[in-house]
């Protein structure tokens, strides 16, 4: 590439203050495109102190990237009920700042993010997931530079079908908009193609990456040293297919009692999991640690004899690289992005709650073949780096500025 | 003659402390010492200010100044352990009043649990050791017997029988009184000696629950009143049974509300106006005879508008909890290991199961108040997780042996 272009970025949320992989992506990404060189301004939606202007530049540990906050009320993950609650809770300290419903909000938070643009020097506007689509559009009107829509999960993945039009009206503008489309695999390339009407030589698939750590897994395992551990990790909501996970858990329990289920993650759904654990009468088998993150996750990861990705409907699916890189044995919904980047995995329907089971018990009960499958699978992990995701992003940055 | 029997119920649980996935294996200390709401010496430092010690003094002045006046207490082993650890000068206390002489100590379980439902064998030894502990303590041999929470149908009325108590106490529930009076002597269907005493829940909860409340068209209550209802009641009756937990008096019911000064008062005009007698719980199961046999077949209690036992085991969570607990009884005890078998034991304490509580209503609201948990989920969570460890811990003792 000629001359290094300046990259406006917006997105939702990062490290260690997130709540989902979408963080951890933008993360990747920004790290990766940074190490090689791209000048990048990254800007996210974050409460901010009301004597604060309206912006506040963050420290992220980002190495060249600056990192701004604009206040807005905009929290990854959130619905129209969530938004609410939360402005409610606010609007007595902040009144008529903020938008008095998600979609005023996200509009208000694009004029925002518009007159941070104004502020920066920049080639080119790359941004990520509906919630930022808007400051993309709008920084686009106001600079006229091209605009890459980034799609990680579109409203299909996230409601099985039952959409928020709103968002949908969202994701459509800013994909339509967008000069290039990037999507997360060809599963949401096809998706975004289908239910979003754009053309597919507009969408370019870039694969995710994952920071490969030095995972030590422990030779006595000082929790459980008694049990097979399965592991889900990801946020409760219908997306993840964590009530197939306990359906799957049902099953294998009648033939390997001696096993325990961790589920990691926060969502709507805890309160209902948590009941319907205990309705299927297996709740003694299932533990429900909350939102993990960092070294306690990693520990997760290590200790897991078998890691389990029931998502309906996933776009890339990080957890399951995550599970990878701790070479432990994996399953992974047929319906995800990460089932094209990894072939050394046990891939299964969502909705086959036996054949889950079965291949779980596989697992538990040869370890030698599954680990031997996990080792391979380390090996493909190995080639999914974040820098050679950057490398992708950048080509399809030269593609749309020359 | 009529009589009144007085009988107050104190306990403190061991709550548990917020308890994380990676605690197990390596922390089996499940009982919250510092974190504030959850810190259980706090709790019993606060309670024993605002109640036990000055309800003792003021029933130990009563039991002076009237040679007529009687009181029965129960204290579960529980609350027996708090108090010798953190504030001996209680036991102290209630050993004074003890030596009056004119105090009853009924036996119960000694971790306040639900073992009479799931577990005759711990159900018995729990009784035992409760029993140990009373003698030990207060140097006292019990007579009658109280479950947690009032919880009693015929079974029970049997099983404690055959252990040789004289008298049960229960709650007065309407639907298997059909029509007759609280306040006479029942014989539990299918037993021999031991006698039924009912709780008469109109008049205790009018103390335990409504003195303070300022919607209930009786407020304020008055000594006076109060009285003129015994009085009323009494035409027709052997024994008023008022059964409250001792808590009542200035923790749940706060000195300002005037609940002292109620305390007080109303024996005391007893005494001076009317023909009553105070008589302890196993006195009064001598003095009358039963005027009918009772058939409860159904678990009853003192909890919530149902009385039943939906407080603490009605939604599928608290069932699965006390499902996992009780399916490690066998194992725990196999293991001889003392530690071990109290941690267990504290765990069948009856809170925990009522923190798991998700009714909605104004039970809800009491569940609210009494629960150092964030919520239902989480009282469970925590539980079931600390239930792994121990699991971890029994399977762990039972390789090595």
């Amino acid at each position: 590439m000629h001359k290094k272009p300046k990259v406006l970025m917006f997105g939702w949320e990062l490290p260690p203050y997130n709540t989902g992989g979408l963080g951890v992506a933008c993360y990747g990404m920004a790290k990766g495109l940074s190490l090689q060189g791209i000048p990048l301004a990254f800007a996210l939606p974050k409460r901010l102190s009301i004597h604060v202007p309206f912006m506040e530049i963050l420290s992220h540990g980002l190495q060249g990237v600056e990192v701004t906050a604009i206040n807005s009320l905009l929290k990854a993950y959130t619905h129209e009920e969530s938004y609410t609650q939360y402005y409610e809770e606010v609007k007595e300290i902040s009144p008529n700042y903020y938008g008095d419903s998600l979609y005023d909000e996200t509009l208000r938070f694009g004029e925002m993010g518009a007159l941070w643009s104004k502020q920066q020097d920049h080639d080119l506007i790359h941004t990520h997931d509906w919630l930022t689509y808007q400051a993309g559009i709008k920084a686009k009107a106001v600079s006229g530079k091209p605009l890459i829509a980034h799609i990680h999960a579109t409203e299909y993945d996230r409601t099985g079908g039952a959409v928020n039009t709103q968002i949908a009206e969202i994701e459509y503008q800013g994909l339509n908009q967008a000069d290039k489309v990037i999507a997360v695999s060809h599963y949401t390339k096809k998706i975004v193609n289908k239910y979003y009407s754009v053309p597919l030589e507009k969408i370019h698939v870039v694969h995710n990456g994952v920071d490969l750590v030095d995972f030590k897994p422990q030779k006595i395992r000082k929790i459980f040293p008694h049990d097979n551990i399965v592991l889900f990790v990801g946020r409760l909501t219908f997306q993840k297919g964590v009530e197939y996970f306990l359906e799957s858990a049902k099953k294998v329990l009648k033939t390997n009692p001696n096993t325990v289920f961790v589920i990691v993650g926060n969502g709507d759904l805890y309160q209902k999991l948590i009941m319907k654990a205990a309705l299927l009468d297996i709740a003694d088998r299932v533990i429900f640690t909350g939102f993990l993150q960092g070294d306690q996750l990693k520990a997760c990861y290590e200790m897991a004899d078998a890691f389990v990705m029931p998502s309906v409907s996933e776009p890339y699916g990080i957890v399951a690289l995550e599970a990878l890189a701790a070479k432990t044995p994996t399953i992974i919904s047929k319906q995800s992005g990460v089932s094209e980047s990894i072939s050394h995995a046990l891939k299964v329907d969502f909705w086959d709650t036996a054949k889950m089971a079965e291949m779980i018990t596989t697992i538990l009960d040869y370890p030698k073949i599954a680990n031997k499958m996990a080792s391979q699978a380390l090996r493909e992990t190995q080639n999914l780096t974040w820098e050679k995701t950057a490398d992708k992003i950048m080509s399809v940055y030269d593609m749309t500025l020359n | 003659m009529s009589s009144i029997a007085l009988y107050f119920h104190v306990h403190q649980p061991f709550r548990i402390k917020n308890y994380s996935f990676f605690s197990v294996g390596s922390d089996s200390n499940y009982y919250s010492t510092k974190s504030s709401k959850l810190d259980n010496k706090k709790i019993l430092e606060k309670v024993v200010s605002k109640c036990y010690l000055p309800t003792n003094k003021l029933l130990l002045d009563l039991l002076k100044q009237h040679p007529d006046f009687k009181v029965s207490f129960s204290l579960s082993g529980l609350v027996i352990e708090q108090l010798t650890q953190y504030a001996p000068e209680v036991i102290d206390s209630f050993k004074e009043l003890v030596n009056t002489g004119k105090v009853e100590i009924l036996s119960e379980t000694y971790y306040h649990s639900l073992s009479s439902i799931y577990s005759k064998e711990e159900f018995i030894s729990q009784i035992q050791l409760h029993r140990k502990l009373i003698k030990e303590t207060f140097a006292y041999e019990t007579t009658s017997f109280r479950n947690t929470e009032l919880i009693y149908n015929n079974e029970i009325a049997k099983t404690v029988e055959d252990l040789g108590f004289k008298a049960v106490v229960a709650e007065g529930v309407d639907k298997y009184l059909s029509g007759r009076s609280p306040n006479f002597l029942y014989q539990p269907k299918d037993t021999k000696k031991i006698k039924l005493l009912l709780k008469n829940y109109q008049l205790s909860d009018d103390i335990a629950f409504r003195f303070s409340d300022r919607s209930w068209s009786q407020w304020p209550l008055t000594a006076d009143k109060f009285v003129d209802w015994i009085k009323t009641v009494g035409k027709d009756a052997d024994t008023i049974n008022l059964f409250m937990d001792y808590e009542t008096f200035g923790e749940h019911q706060w000195k300002e509300t005037g609940i002292f000064d109620f305390l007080f008062e109303f024996p005391q005009q007893i005494m001076q106006n009317t023909d009553f007698k105070f008589l302890t719980v196993a006195e009064t199961a001598t003095v009358y005879k039963p005027v009918d046999t009772i058939d409860i077949r159904e678990f009853t209690s003192w909890s919530d508008t149902e009385r039943d036992v939906s407080a603490w085991l009605s939604n599928p969570m608290q069932l699965s909890a006390i499902k996992t607990l009780y399916e490690l009884e066998g194992d725990v005890l196999e293991t001889n290991d003392d530690a071990l078998i109290q941690d267990w034991r504290r765990l069948t304490t009856s809170d925990h199961f009522y923190y798991m509580s998700i009714k909605e209503s104004a039970d809800g609201q009491v569940h609210k108040y009494f629960s150092p948990n964030e919520n239902a989920y989480e009282a469970f969570t925590n539980f079931m997780t600390i239930l792994h460890d121990l699991r971890q811990r029994v399977y762990t003792k039972i390789e090595r042996n």
